[in-house]
């Protein structure tokens, strides 16, 4: 049996996670697809949507259907071209989270409401395991969800009314969420249950029906925000909650907001070691499945995958599956995995394996989606990682006002008045979040391995700036209030 | 009231311009440098009427200074005091005995800074229950309007929270600058020759010099930040002074107080420079001329190096320009510099009440998103919506609300303590009203630069997105409340790119244009 890497990586990252984190495609957008359809259970195939979606420029105005166009009343005699620039705007509406493509499998066009919601392809199972953590929740966010999706009163769902209204809903492929074989994630003490009450919390915020409708698409994207947020967290945390040698920390993994401004500073470069560490973390994931599914194969097998045997498969060309169709490639490919597994220094042959596989699934030349650039890569689609962009480097944790908002009111009770330093030590205890002035940052850090150095100009950069910046923020997305003697308090009254 | 004469020198003025305050001074110097201001009025009427008053805020609001000058005349044991909360380990010592003279109504001043009144009032209302109306006092110092002020009953407690007072008026830096420039400057000096502190003080009391400074410190008023009474004798001070209690009659140049204005430590130095900074400072024909000024006094030999020798002495003729612009004679007023800054916006803060003002402000909203949309009567609301962490390719638009569901609202002071204090609003809100919900848009300096930018045709690709985001947040709040039908509409749809706007009515299944 030949090894397929693709294989093995969605299979290590399903044990491990309960969901395939193996596609750098999947956007924000996607998840919030999967989330709503999976909460209306239902979807719709706008097959007259997406055509007149569809760029002039590959299907001019004078070429849709009739059905299209006798739905268009335009009095100027250059119907076509009018229709043709009216098509490009109203197109950028649907593109806004940039997921049209010219075929609609994986298309997730922005959506406000059902008729926008589609049986989506992409990031189908990472979403999957979002709505598991909000169904398990009590059940206000789902309630308010299928009000606010059923809600056809707002701008975008009435400018494109005649274009899907004939639609009907069909259903989706509703599946639920498949628990990794790994644990089960949601144990008390594990971060997807902190996850889940975290959507509890949120879901107390969001507005109820206003008269007959619930307008306020705002509250659809808190939802979406705080879902990549989760998505991240999970996926950086997972390693330190499956590990079984013993070197499992007490903590949650530790993510550095930085809020300093700048690059060249002990917090700055703390939050790039924490973003390194995620990387780690999830890379050793993926060995930890990589491990376990070549062991349900047979890899262990001594009689069949000894060290010689296994170089004699690589020799022959036998031991991998791969999708190349130039032998020079295919050599280059053998090459590469007999360098990595004779460089390998572990002394157990499958170890070697393991290692071998885990290292070849994270390079680029074997095109494989690692979760690691996954998650990464969806860290800063959602607003938590800056620079964002493709060919950004030494990202950091810098949230934007739209994520940092739902992440706090994910901890704050609608009714409760908290301290910031309560604030900070919530965000700290339930996901990792480090912001400064609690008494265990730096502890949590060291036992991480994240240095937190000292500033020549600042006696304590992450407690002083960096969290009086935090602080600032938090006062000016409207939930804290500053008084005298270092008192700040939190709130979602304030608002 | 003590008759003990007060002995003033440079050495206490040296000492409160390196920060020294109340609780630090003497008895005779605390009469001597008391700035009277609506508040003393207000303390002596609420004694003498048997209520108990709260002073709260930050630390150099001047809390304790009230208190010692209150105890000259309504003296401790038949009056009620507290000088500091953060004495009381626990609070409930503090407010055991604060209930004791409450119940036996006594009278009396509490100075408690806001956060542990804060927290007094969140953790212990329980226990105490005129804390209740502390709170809703504290919650409602400033109000939008007589409807929304809330019936608070200031019968027995009246709480101040001087972080709402302005200290940056006209009569406040007035009577502060005369103070510390008279004889507290003046007195003490041994020497032959005038010295930096005589110099400073001596100019000080110029009328059109003290003139200028008042405007200089009023303006920076506008920035919204709170100054403190601490704040403001702290930098007279050290204007005067330079924080150099011995006297130096060396003709330094950096000792004088134009340049000492600029060159302290502080809140009020940080706004001074940050005005001095302001583009908006910048004048071709005055600068122009300082420049020449300044190119003669200094000694250059190398070009190359003329403008590091001559840009600090033209920073000095500018500062010095600010205040001496009739000695200086170029033929222009400095205060017309002050005057311009934010002046529309400052305008529009002033009278912004007024269906006129109203009507100019809705007008700059629709400008915002639609160049050229004088619409006045209506504000059109926008809708930006995507998942992603970029800005929105495109906002549509669907709706309108009229002006009649829109009022603009000044903040001001609750009535039943307008006379405490001055108040000066940083801001005015457009207010939409449901049912009794009010949901506001802040129109602060920063949002009213923004719109008057792009409706001085400045590209709307060069908007500020968080003011942006600020609109759009507003606007969702209002269609949150309004309702639509979901068969029929005009859509506009923005691109945000290009700026076009397409718009096209909706009728049922029918598209129009």
């Amino acid at each position: 049996m030949s090894l397929k890497l693709n294989d093995i990586n969605g299979a290590a990252s399903e044990w491990a996670y309960g969901f395939k984190a193996t596609s750098r495609s999947i956007k924000p957008v996607h998840i919030a697809q999967v989330i709503f359809s999976h909460t209306l259970d239902e979807s719709y195939a706008p097959e007259t949507l997406f055509k007149f979606a569809e760029k002039p420029s590959k299907t001019p105005s004078s070429e849709l259907p009739d059905e299209i166009r006798n739905k268009f009343e335009i009095s100027t005699r250059e119907k076509d071209e009018d229709l043709d620039r009216l098509r490009r705007t109203m197109r950028k509406v649907l593109d806004n989270d940039n997921a049209m493509y010219a075929s609609q499998r994986g298309s997730a066009p922005t959506c406000t409401s059902d008729w926008f919601i589609l049986n989506p392809m992409t990031g189908v199972t990472v979403g999957r395991f979002v709505y598991h953590l909000i169904s398990e929740t009590e059940g206000n966010i789902e309630r308010k969800l299928q009000t606010q999706l059923s809600d056809h009163h707002d701008s975008i769902s009435l400018l494109f009314r005649p274009l899907v209204i004939d639609e009907e809903p069909t259903s989706p492929s509703i599946k639920p969420w498949q628990e990794p074989d790994a644990d089960d994630p949601l144990e008390d003490g594990k971060i997807a249950s902190d996850l889940r009450d975290g959507f509890e919390t949120l879901g107390k915020h969001l507005k109820e029906k206003q008269g007959i409708s619930l307008n306020y698409p705002r509250d659809l994207r808190r939802i979406v925000k705080f879902a990549g947020v989760a998505f991240y967290l999970y996926v950086a945390n997972r390693h330190n909650e499956l590990r079984t040698d013993g070197n499992d920390r007490s903590t949650r993994l530790p993510i550095v907001l930085n809020y300093t401004g700048e690059r060249n500073n002990p917090v700055a470069k703390a939050s790039l070691d924490c973003f390194d560490t995620v990387a780690t973390e999830v890379q050793a994931t993926t060995r930890l499945g990589v491990e376990k599914i070549l062991d349900q194969r047979g890899y262990k097998d001594d009689s069949e995958y000894s060290e010689t045997k296994i170089l004699e498969k690589i020799e022959s060309q036998e031991l991998l599956e791969l999708s190349r169709n130039k032998q020079s490639k295919i050599d280059d490919d053998y090459e590469t995995f007999k360098y990595i597994f004779e460089g390998d220094p572990a002394e157990d042959t499958f170890d070697r394996l393991v290692n071998t596989v885990s290292d070849a699934i994270h390079q680029s030349r074997y095109k494989t989606y690692t979760p690691v650039d996954t998650v990464q890569t969806f860290g800063w689609r959602i607003g938590l990682l800056k620079p964002r962009g493709n060919r950004a480097n030494e990202r950091r944790f810098r949230p934007d006002p739209e994520v940092l908002e739902p992440i706090v009111l994910s901890v704050l009770s609608p009714d409760e008045s908290i301290s910031l330093q309560e604030l900070c030590e919530r965000l700290r205890e339930r996901y990792g979040v480090i912001v400064g002035g609690t008494n265990s940052d730096r502890s949590q850090l060291s036992e991480w391995g994240v240095k937190m150095g000292s500033s020549t100009t600042e006696s304590d950069p992450l407690s002083n700036r960096n969290k009086e910046r935090f602080k600032q923020a938090v006062i000016d997305l409207g939930y804290a209030r500053e008084y005298a003697d270092g008192v700040t308090i939190v709130s979602a009254d304030d608002r | 009231m003590a008759t003990e004469r007060a002995k003033p020198d440079k050495e206490f003025l040296t000492n409160l311009a390196r920060g020294g305050f109340a609780e630090s001074l003497s008895p005779t110097h605390r009469r001597a440098v008391h700035i009277e201001t609506k508040l003393d009025e207000f303390l002596d009427q609420a004694l003498s009427e048997g209520r108990q008053v709260v002073l709260t805020g930050n630390p150099g609001d001047g809390k304790t200074q009230h208190i010692l000058m209150c105890q000259d005349s309504y003296p401790e044991g038949d009056y009620f005091y507290l000088l500091d909360a953060s004495e009381y380990a626990d609070y409930r010592n503090l407010l055991d005995e604060w209930k004791e003279a409450y119940d036996a109504g006594k009278p009396g001043i509490l100075a408690i800074n806001d956060g542990p009144l804060y927290r007094m009032t969140t953790e212990y209302q329980d226990e105490y229950e005129f804390l209740s109306t502390v709170e809703k006092q504290l919650k409602n110092q400033i109000i939008y309007s007589e409807d929304d002020a809330p019936d608070i009953d200031f019968d027995d407690i009246n709480v101040i929270d001087l972080n709402n007072r302005n200290v940056l008026t006209h009569s406040i830096i007035s009577q502060a600058i005369r103070r510390f420039s008279g004889q507290f400057a003046m007195e003490g000096h041994e020497h032959s020759g005038t010295c930096h502190i005589e110099y400073n003080a001596q100019k000080l009391q110029q009328k059109e010099i003290r003139e200028n400074l008042i405007d200089l410190l009023h303006t920076v008023g506008h920035y919204g930040e709170h100054v403190t009474v601490r704040d403001l004798i702290n930098f007279l001070c050290y204007v005067i002074t330079g924080g150099k209690e011995e006297c130096d009659t060396s003709d330094n140049e950096e000792l004088r107080y134009y340049n000492l204005a600029f060159t302290g430590n502080g809140l009020l130095f940080d706004l001074v420079r940050r005005q001095f900074h302001s583009p908006d400072l910048v004048h071709p024909f005055i600068d122009s001329h300082l420049w020449a000024r300044a190119e003669q006094k200094a000694s250059f030999s190398d070009l190359d190096d003329a403008d590091n020798v001559v840009y600090p002495q033209f920073l000095r003729e500018k500062r010095r320009f600010l205040f001496e612009d009739k000695a200086i004679d170029l033929g222009y007023e400095s205060r017309k510099l002050f005057q311009n800054l934010e002046y529309d916006f400052l305008n529009h803060r002033n009278r912004g009440s007024s269906q006129g003002d109203q009507e100019q402000f809705i007008r700059l909203l629709n400008g915002y998103f639609r160049s050229n949309n004088p619409r006045r009567s209506e504000l059109d609301l926008w809708l930006s919506h995507r998942y992603r962490s970029k800005s929105s390719l495109a906002l549509v638009s669907r709706t309108s609300v009229a002006k009649s569901d829109l009022v603009i609202r000044q903040p001001r002071l609750h009535p039943q303590i307008e006379d405490a204090i001055n108040y000066s609003a940083t801001h005015n809100a457009l207010e939409y009203d449901h049912n009794g919900q009010p949901v506001r848009l802040r129109i602060d300096s920063n949002l009213f630069s923004t719109l008057s930018a792009l409706d001085a045709s400045v590209p709307y690709t060069l908007r500020d997105r968080d003011t942006e985001q600020q609109i759009l947040e507003f606007m969702q709040e209002v269609e949150y409340y309004e309702t639509y039908s979901s068969e029929r509409g005009t859509i506009s749809v923005k691109d945000t790119e290009t700026g076009r706007i397409e718009t096209i009515d909706v009728n049922d299944e029918i598209y129009q244009s």
